[in-house]
C-alpha cells in the first residue's frame, strides 16, 4: 500500500493548504485524482489537532483492515475504495482501512463540541462604526453558549432524532454537522457524504427555469453534471412537472416548487441526511411522503438525523434520540425515554404540577392497593388461624341445656382456637328466633368493653344470661369472631362452618303467644 | 453507491453552474441581453475616445502616444475587468447568503464563480479589441501579445485575491462596498488609462507602478504600442507584490472562513 499516487483523500473543511498554490487550490486536480473521499473532518481552529486525531484513528484501522482482508476478500475492493489514506510527516503515504466490516461503523462522532456566539451590545456592521467604537475604546458583547460540551455518536443506518425546545441549540448542532458553522471547541468527525435538508431548494432562483434550477440545486447538493444528466428525467418525473420544466420557477405554484425541490433532494442520494424541521413545511400528505422516503433511507443503510420538536414523529421513526436543553445534552438513548423527558421539560409549570399530582395520586393509589392486598392476605391469615371451635350452652348446674324455662339463668360457652393473636379481635354471641330468623339479642366483647386477653391455644369465653324471658318456640345461638380492618369494615368469621346451637323453650303457663314473657301486672285507674 | 462517494467534491461543476446562473440572471431582463455586457464598456470607450483624441490630437504628432484610441481601448478593457471582477467578487457571498447559511459548499467556490462572469465579459471584449486592431490595421508583436495574456491572467489572480479578502469582510462591514466604489473611481484616475504615464511627473511613476493594476495597464500599453518593456527588477517587484497579496488573501480567507456563516 506504499503508493505515492494515492494521495490524501481526507479532506478537511478548512480550506486547502497554502503550499498547493494556485494550481493545487483553485483548481481541483488533486481532488479529482484522489480516490474516494470518504472522510470529512470538520476541525475547529486548529488543523493540526484534527489531523493528529485522524492519524491516530487510522493507525488503529490498520489492524482492522488486515483482519478484514483475510476474512472478506470479496468485499475488499469495496472497502479500499472507501479507505482513507494519509501522508505521514516524513512523506511516506499509507492507505488504511477506514471501516470495520463486522460491526456497524460510526458515521458521526461528536466529541465535546461547544459553540459560543458573541452578541455585541451594539452591532458593529460597518467600518465607520468600528472606528467610532475604537475611539470610544470599548466594545462589549455578551456570550451566548449555544452548545455546551455535546458528545454523541451516530452509527450507520440509524434514524437519529435530536429534540429540544426553541433555542436549545439543536439547529446550531445541525449546522455544525452540516459544516455551515464551525465548532469553537471539540471535534466533529463525519464519515460519509452529507445531504443537509436544512432547507429545501437551496439556491433556487425564481427567475430561472425549472431545468436550470434542478441543475443549480443538485450541484449545490454535490452532484456532478453527469450525474444530474442521468437523473434528470427521474427528478422531473418524481416531481410530476414534465410539462412545466422549461417554465420559470416564479410561475410555479408553491406546491410545485416544493415538489421539485424535494425531488432533487432525494435524488441527491447521499448517505447521511440532516433534516431540520423540513417536515414542518408542506401539507400532511407531503410530510408523509418525506417520512416514507426517509424511512426507506435508513433501510438502505443510510443515516438520517432528524431535528424537530414533533415528538410523535420522533417516537414513530427514530431508533435513538437525544434531548438538548439550553445547549446541553440532557439525555440520549431510547426514544421513548428521551421523548418523555422532553415532554416533562417542555411543560408549563402548572401542567407539570398537575402531572406530578396525578403521578403522586397514582403512586398513592398503588400504595393503598398494596396495603389492601397485604391486609387481605393478613385477614385471610387471621381467619385461617383463629376460629370458633364450639358453642355450648349450660345451665347453672353445669349441665348441657336443651330446654329453656322462663326464669332460668344459663351460660353460653364459646371455644376459640387462637394461633395468631390480633389485638382487635372480638367475640360476639347473638340469639335468634328460629321461626322468623329474627335477631333477639346481640352481645359482643367490644361493646361490653370486655378485655379478650387472647392467648395462643384455646380461649373459652363464657357469657351468663340471667333470668330467661323466653316464652315459647325455639331459639338458636350464633357466635362469631370479628375485627375491624383499616377501612372500618367489619370482618366477621367464625370457623370452618357456622356454629349454631338450637335450644327449645318450654311453653309457660298463663302466657299467650309471642316469644317473650316480660314481667307484667294489670291495673285500672278510676 | 461507493462510486458516488468518490465524486462529491464537484468544485468545478459548482463554480461553473454558479457562474452560469449569474450570467443568465444578470442579462435576462434586458433587451440586448448578453450583448449589453460588451456594449457598456464600449460606449464608455467611444465617449472617452472622442474627448481625449481631441485633446491628445496634437500631442500624437509630437512624440505623444501611438494609436491612442487602441491604447485607451485596451486600458479600459483591463480596468473594466478589474472593477467588474472585484465588485462582483466582493459581493458574492453577500448575494448568495442561502448558499452560505443553509448548506456547506466551499465558500471560495462562490467567490471564484462570481469572477468567472467578469472573465467571460473580458474574453468577449478581447474579441472587440481584436476587431478594433484589425480596423486600425495594427498588429502587436507576438511577444507583447503573450505578455498581454500573461497580464490578463495576473489580473485575474488579483481579482480573486481581492475577492477572498473582501467577500467575507463585507459581511461584517457593510460599508466596504461604498468605500470600494469610491476607491475604484479614484483608482480610475490614478491609473494611466486615458493618459500616458509619461505625462505625470517623473517622481510619481514608481509610486503609481507599485499598484499592480497600474503596472499591468501601463506596461501592456508600453509593450504593445511603444515596444518598451519593464526591466526584470520591476517585474520581480510586481510579481512579488501580487504573490504576497494572493498569499495574504488566502490567509485572511482561511481565518474568516469558519465564521462566515455567523456574520450573516
Amino acid at each position: 500500500m506504499k503508493n505515492n499516487n494515492q494521495q490524501s483523500n481526507k479532506t478537511t473543511r478548512t480550506s486547502p493548504p497554502l503550499k498547493g498554490g494556485i494550481e493545487g487550490w483553485l483548481e481541483d486536480e488533486n481532488l479529482e485524482k484522489t480516490p474516494a473521499s470518504a472522510g470529512v473532518t470538520v476541525s475547529g481552529h486548529s488543523c493540526a489537532k484534527v489531523n493528529q486525531s485522524v492519524i491516530e484513528r487510522e493507525t488503529t484501522w490498520v489492524e482492522d483492515r488486515n483482519l478484514a482482508d483475510k476474512k472478506k476478500p470479496l468485499q475488499n475492493s469495496k472497502n479500499t475504495s472507501r479507505c482513507a489514506s494519509t501522508k505521514d510527516n516524513d512523506g511516506s503515504s499509507s492507505a488504511l482501512q477506514c471501516a470495520t466490516t463486522d460491526k456497524k461503523e460510526i458515521v458521526i462522532k461528536v466529541k465535546n463540541a461547544s459553540k459560543i456566539f458573541r452578541i455585541p451590545h451594539k452591532k458593529i456592521d460597518s467600518l465607520r462604526s468600528m472606528f467610532v467604537n475604537m475611539g470610544k475604546g470599548i466594545s462589549t458583547y455578551e456570550e451566548f453558549n449555544a452548545l455546551k460540551n455535546v458528545s454523541f455518536e451516530v452509527k450507520k443506518g440509524e434514524f437519529f432524532g435530536i429534540i429540544g425546545k426553541n433555542g436549545s441549540g439543536k439547529s446550531t448542532l445541525l449546522k455544525i454537522l452540516a459544516g455551515v458553522y464551525s465548532q469553537d471547541e471539540g471535534e466533529v468527525e463525519i464519515n460519509g457524504l452529507i445531504s443537509p435538508f436544512l432547507e429545501l431548494g437551496i439556491g433556487f432562483n425564481p427567475e430561472l427555469s425549472g431545468r436550470d434550477n434542478i441543475y443549480l440545486n443538485a450541484t449545490v447538493l454535490g452532484l456532478t453534471e453527469k450525474e444530474i444528466d442521468e437523473k434528470f428525467d427521474d427528478i422531473v418525473k418524481f416531481a410530476e412537472l414534465e410539462k412545466f420544466i422549461d417554465q420559470q420557477l416564479k410561475n410555479y405554484s408553491s406546491g410545485m416548487s416544493v415538489r421539485l425541490a424535494f425531488s432533487v433532494s432525494i435524488h441527491a442520494n447521499r448517505d447521511i441526511l440532516l433534516m431540520d424541521e423540513v417536515l414542518a413545511v408542506g401539507d400532511s400528505n407531503f410530510q408523509k411522503k418525506c417520512i416514507d422516503i426517509f424511512e426507506g433511507y435508513s433501510d438502505t443503510n443510510r443515516t438520517v438525523i432528524l431535528v424537530t420538536h414533533d415528538i410523535a414523529a420522533v417516537r414513530k421513526y427514530c431508533d435513538r434520540a437525544m434531548l438538548l436543553h439550553n445547549g446541553q445534552m440532557i439525555k440520549i438513548g431510547e426514544v421513548n425515554d428521551v421523548c418523555d423527558e422532553y415532554v416533562m421539560k417542555n411543560m408549563s409549570a402548572q401542567a407539570r404540577a398537575e402531572l406530578e399530582e396525578t403521578e403522586r395520586m397514582k403512586e398513592k393509589e398503588k400504595k393503598r392497593e398494596r396495603r389492601i392486598e397485604k391486609e387481605q392476605r393478613n385477614k385471610k391469615k387471621i381467619k385461617e388461624k383463629n376460629k370458633i371451635t364450639d358453642i355450648r350452652i349450660f345451665d347453672k348446674e353445669g349441665n348441657d341445656l336443651t330446654i329453656l324455662t322462663k326464669g332460668d339463668s344459663f351460660l353460653v360457652y364459646v371455644y376459640v382456637s387462637v394461633q395468631k393473636i390480633v389485638a382487635d379481635l372480638h367475640v360476639a354471641i347473638q340469639i335468634f328466633d328460629k321461626s322468623t330468623n329474627q335477631m333477639i339479642c346481640d352481645n359482643n366483647t367490644a361493646r361490653n368493653k370486655f378485655d379478650c386477653d387472647w392467648k395462643i391455644g384455646e380461649n373459652v369465653f363464657v357469657l351468663l344470661f340471667n333470668n330467661s324471658m323466653f316464652n315459647q318456640g325455639e331459639i338458636y345461638f350464633k357466635a362469631f369472631l370479628y375485627f375491624e380492618d383499616s377501612r372500618g369494615i367489619i370482618e366477621k368469621f367464625c370457623g370452618e362452618k357456622e356454629e349454631l346451637k338450637i335450644i327449645k323453650v318450654k311453653q309457660q303457663e298463663g302466657y299467650g303467644g309471642g316469644i317473650m314473657c316480660i314481667e307484667h301486672k294489670w291495673s285500672k285507674i278510676d | 453507491m461507493f462510486k458516488e462517494l468518490k465524486k462529491h467534491e464537484n468544485y468545478k461543476e459548482l463554480i461553473w453552474v454558479l457562474a452560469k446562473t449569474d450570467f443568465k440572471l444578470r442579462y435576462q431582463g434586458s433587451v440586448l441581453g448578453y450583448i449589453w455586457a460588451i456594449l457598456s464598456p464600449l460606449l464608455l470607450f467611444l465617449v472617452l475616445n472622442f474627448v481625449f483624441t481631441s485633446i491628445f490630437a496634437q500631442a500624437a504628432g509630437r512624440g505623444g502616444p501611438n494609436h491612442y484610441s487602441l491604447q485607451l481601448l485596451v486600458a479600459l478593457m483591463l480596468f473594466g475587468f478589474f472593477s467588474e471582477g472585484t465588485t462582483s467578487a466582493m459581493n458574492s457571498l453577500n448575494s448568495k447568503q442561502q448558499l452560505v447559511t443553509k448548506i456547506y459548499i466551499p465558500r471560495w467556490t462562490i467567490i471564484v464563480a462570481s469572477t468567472i462572469n467578469a472573465s467571460m465579459i473580458y474574453i468577449a471584449n478581447l474579441l472587440v479589441i481584436i476587431a478594433f486592431f484589425a480596423w486600425y490595421h495594427f498588429l502587436p508583436s507576438f511577444f507583447s501579445f503573450v505578455l498581454f495574456l500573461f497580464f490578463s491572467a495576473v489580473m485575474y489572480i488579483i481579482i480573486v485575491s481581492f475577492g477572498l479578502i473582501t467577500a467575507p469582510l463585507i459581511l461584517r462591514f457593510k460599508d466596504i462596498g461604498m468605500i470600494w466604489a469610491a476607491l475604484l473611481s479614484m483608482l480610475f484616475y490614478a491609473t494611466p488609462i486615458f493618459y500616458p504615464l509619461t505625462m505625470l511627473p517623473e517622481w510619481s511613476h514608481k509610486w503609481i507602478l507599485l499598484n499592480p493594476v497600474a503596472f499591468i495597464i501601463h506596461f501592456t500599453k508600453e509593450s504593445m504600442f511603444e515596444g518598451h518593456y519593464a526591466d526584470p527588477i520591476q517585474y520581480a517587484l510586481f510579481l512579488s507584490i501580487v504573490a504576497a497579496g494572493f498569499l495574504f488573501s488566502i490567509w485572511v480567507y482561511k481565518k474568516a472562513e469558519p465564521k462566515i456563516a455567523e456574520y450573516l
